[in-house]
């Protein structure tokens, strides 16, 4: 405990040079804004920033996405209480309570709560983080390859089975995913896969730049069709931005209760702040003293989701950090970012480059309290910004992934891929394909096919190496579980409901 | 023919075209012959199995059909006129990004754009804000990140 604590001040002195605080600011600020723009969130936030993290160096760039992805979840809000429309999908639980308060004329309240809630689930989680994470790590170090296999099995599966309607399709978006990353020159062997003689493609297709077309490209793209919608009547004259003691009363319960949950399902591969989020709202609803007040303008309806977001964006960070996979699109984004600028996150990462590790750790807490900041006094002027028009706004984002692009590969033939994704961005969302499985079966796809193949030559082609030890078992099971667990729960309700109609 | 069976069968064209393209893979010469075969194969049967269970799962499903459920052909509507031209405008853009330079192709490419969303109305913001922006980043990126961009012809700025 003690170690964690040393390791968090010499983190504390990474995160507290002037630059560094300057790059947390920037990076909030800026996830901030994105996160408030309806339809775009902190992956990609995270993809067409990219390339402003280029000079920075490894812990500039770590803390400047990791501020893009907790600002998304402050931000969000801002457009759910506004427009009731939500800024990126971990904000709809915030529409549910806190256009209604809008409606009311309680928007002050509502932007002061929500930032407040933020910034207590976000503090809490980063400690929850400081004293899981070296644990989690060192836990990590006894796995093996074929451990390793089986966690980015693991990971995979609970992302792409996370709905049940769409299960087929989630898996078919791995698959996919997963082979886009064996294109290339293979490193063991040295044969040519899937390249087609084009020779561009024997150093393997970018996958930064299939998230860029996907979540930038896709995104706006898509967004093309509401753009065109009368412009929303946003209220742009403000009061003091703060909340009443009445308020704080009824909210604080919910934000120390949701908390926790939303910590614990943003660490749990495939979930993420939306679900988090959903879930928080339920349950706040579920012990409410008065839950017909929900839906109408309940105060505790906006804080319980809001702190969950938060919390559940740092809970994500763990097993990327930790163990070098992601749960969710936007780690996964992070992840192939860190890979690029020559980082390799996992285990080593904290005994190897502790300065990056805790560097990124301290300047969420130092990245917390400037969001408050910004979030609380500074709200009406940063909402200005939702009224400029999507019109100008959205083609300034194609501008900025051509740029992102451009900056990653330096070269023009990568647009057409670019585009091309941009294309099946749009046709993902027509046959109702998740993105997320696709994406991270992508980025984990070649360490994965790396482990699995280092596995089966440390036991001489045997497979028994992928059931023989107790982590692969639990691994195994664990997949299983998140296969089953959807079709259990929903035919489990059914039952339920059966027998509470037959009674 | 609806977008999931659609999916199913372009799943399975995808699976038995990698599966089988991976299978017929040179043999390695050093290191484990076939190494570099065994996971991508595993991969296209899977693929192809998906596939195959969608199509299945598709055929089976009863009740009413949703019209939204498959993909309407014919005329192109507003939406898809305007992804359609975008894309145009993209293509574009990639072809003249190095001849004309950063500065001269994004401009020219953010107000085709704009313009398109925009249309008639408000032409001198979206010429400002086009103009603008590619200044803007040009200056940002070149100057400020150090990254070099493709520079202006003649003019050489």
């Amino acid at each position: 405990m003690n170690e964690a604590l040393s390791q968090l001040l010499l983190g504390f002195e990474v995160a507290l040079t002037p630059i560094n605080i300057m790059w947390t600011t920037l990076g909030g600020v800026l996830g901030t804004i994105i996160g408030m723009l309806p339809g775009l969130g902190p992956a990609t936030g995270v993809a067409v920033l990219l390339p402003l993290t280029f000079k920075m160096g490894p812990v500039g760039a770590m803390i400047t996405m990791a501020g893009v992805y907790y600002g998304a979840m402050f931000g969000g809000s801002r457009a759910s209480i506004l427009l009731n429309t939500p800024g990126d999908g971990a904000a709809i639980a915030t529409c549910f309570d806190g256009y209604p308060m809008t409606q009311k004329g309680r928007a002050e309240a509502a932007l002061a709560m929500s930032a407040v809630a933020s910034f207590i689930g976000g503090m809490i989680a980063n400690v929850a983080m400081v004293f899981i994470a070296v644990p989690m790590a060192r836990f990590s170090l006894k796995f093996g390859p074929a451990e390793y296999t089986l966690l980015m099995v693991f990971a995979l599966v609970a992302t792409a089975a996370m709905s049940k309607e769409k299960i087929l399709q989630g898996f078919i978006g791995m698959a996919f995913g997963l082979m886009i990353a064996t294109v290339g020159l293979d490193g063991l062997t040295g044969v040519n896969r899937f390249t087609f003689g084009i020779l561009e493609l024997m150093g393997g297709v970018d996958f930064l730049i299939i998230i860029i077309g996907i979540y930038a490209l896709g995104e706006v793209f898509k967004s093309f069709k509401t753009v065109h919608d009368p412009s929303y009547k946003m209220q742009t004259k403000f009061g003091k931005i703060t909340f009443t003691r009445e308020d704080w009363k009824r909210s604080w319960p919910a934000i120390l209760r949701a908390t926790p949950l939303g910590f614990f399902i943003g660490a749990l591969p495939g979930a993420g702040g939306t679900m988090a989020a959903l879930m928080a709202y339920n349950n706040e609803k579920s012990v409410s003293k008065h839950p017909e007040e929900f839906g109408k303008g309940a105060i505790e309806g906006l804080a319980a989701p809001e702190a969950a977001n938060n919390a559940s964006s740092v809970g994500a960070l763990i097993p990327m950090m930790t163990l070098g996979i992601p749960g969710s699109g936007t780690t996964a984004v992070m992840l192939g970012a860190l890979l690029m600028l020559g980082l390799q996150p996992g285990p080593l990462l904290f005994t190897k480059q502790p300065e990056v590790a805790w560097g990124m750790i301290a300047s969420m807490f130092i990245g917390n309290i400037i969001l408050l900041i910004v979030n609380m006094p500074m709200a009406s002027m940063l909402v200005r910004i939702l009224a400029v028009p999507a019109k100008v706004l959205y083609p300034l984002i194609l501008g900025l992934a051509f740029i992102g692009t451009y900056a990653i590969t330096n070269s023009t033939i990568d647009f057409f891929i670019l585009i091309g994704f941009g294309l099946i961005g749009i046709f993902l969302d027509k046959t109702k394909i998740p993105t997320s499985p696709l994406i991270l079966g992508g980025i984990v796809g070649s360490t994965m096919e790396t482990s699995f193949r280092q596995a089966l030559m440390l036991s001489d082609g045997s497979p028994k190496i992928f059931y023989g030890s107790t982590i692969t078992v639990a691994l195994i099971a664990m997949s299983v579980f998140s296969i089953a667990w959807p079709f259990a729960s929903s035919a489990l309700k059914k039952r339920r409901s059966n027998k509470a109609a037959s009674v | 023919m609806t977008w999931n069976m659609i999916t199913g069968l372009i799943a399975t064209l995808i699976g038995i075209a990698y599966g089988w393209s991976a299978w017929t893979l040179p043999r390695a010469t050093f290191g484990s012959a076939t190494g570099h075969i065994v996971y991508p194969v595993i991969l296209g049967v899977m693929m192809t199995l998906l596939g195959l269970a969608l199509v299945v799962k598709e055929q089976l499903a009863k009740g009413p059909k949703n019209a939204k459920d498959s993909p309407k052909f014919g005329k192109l509507t507003r939406h898809g006129k305007e992804i359609a031209y975008a894309i145009l405008a993209s293509i574009g853009y990639a072809l003249v990004f190095k001849p004309l330079g950063y500065v001269l192709s994004t401009i020219l490419y953010l107000g085709a754009v704009l313009f398109l969303v925009n249309g008639r109305v408000k032409v001198v913001r979206t010429v400002l804000v086009a103009v603008l922006f590619s200044i803007g980043v040009y200056v940002l990126f070149s100057i400020l990140l150090g990254i070099q961009l493709p520079r202006m012809p003649f003019l050489d700025i």
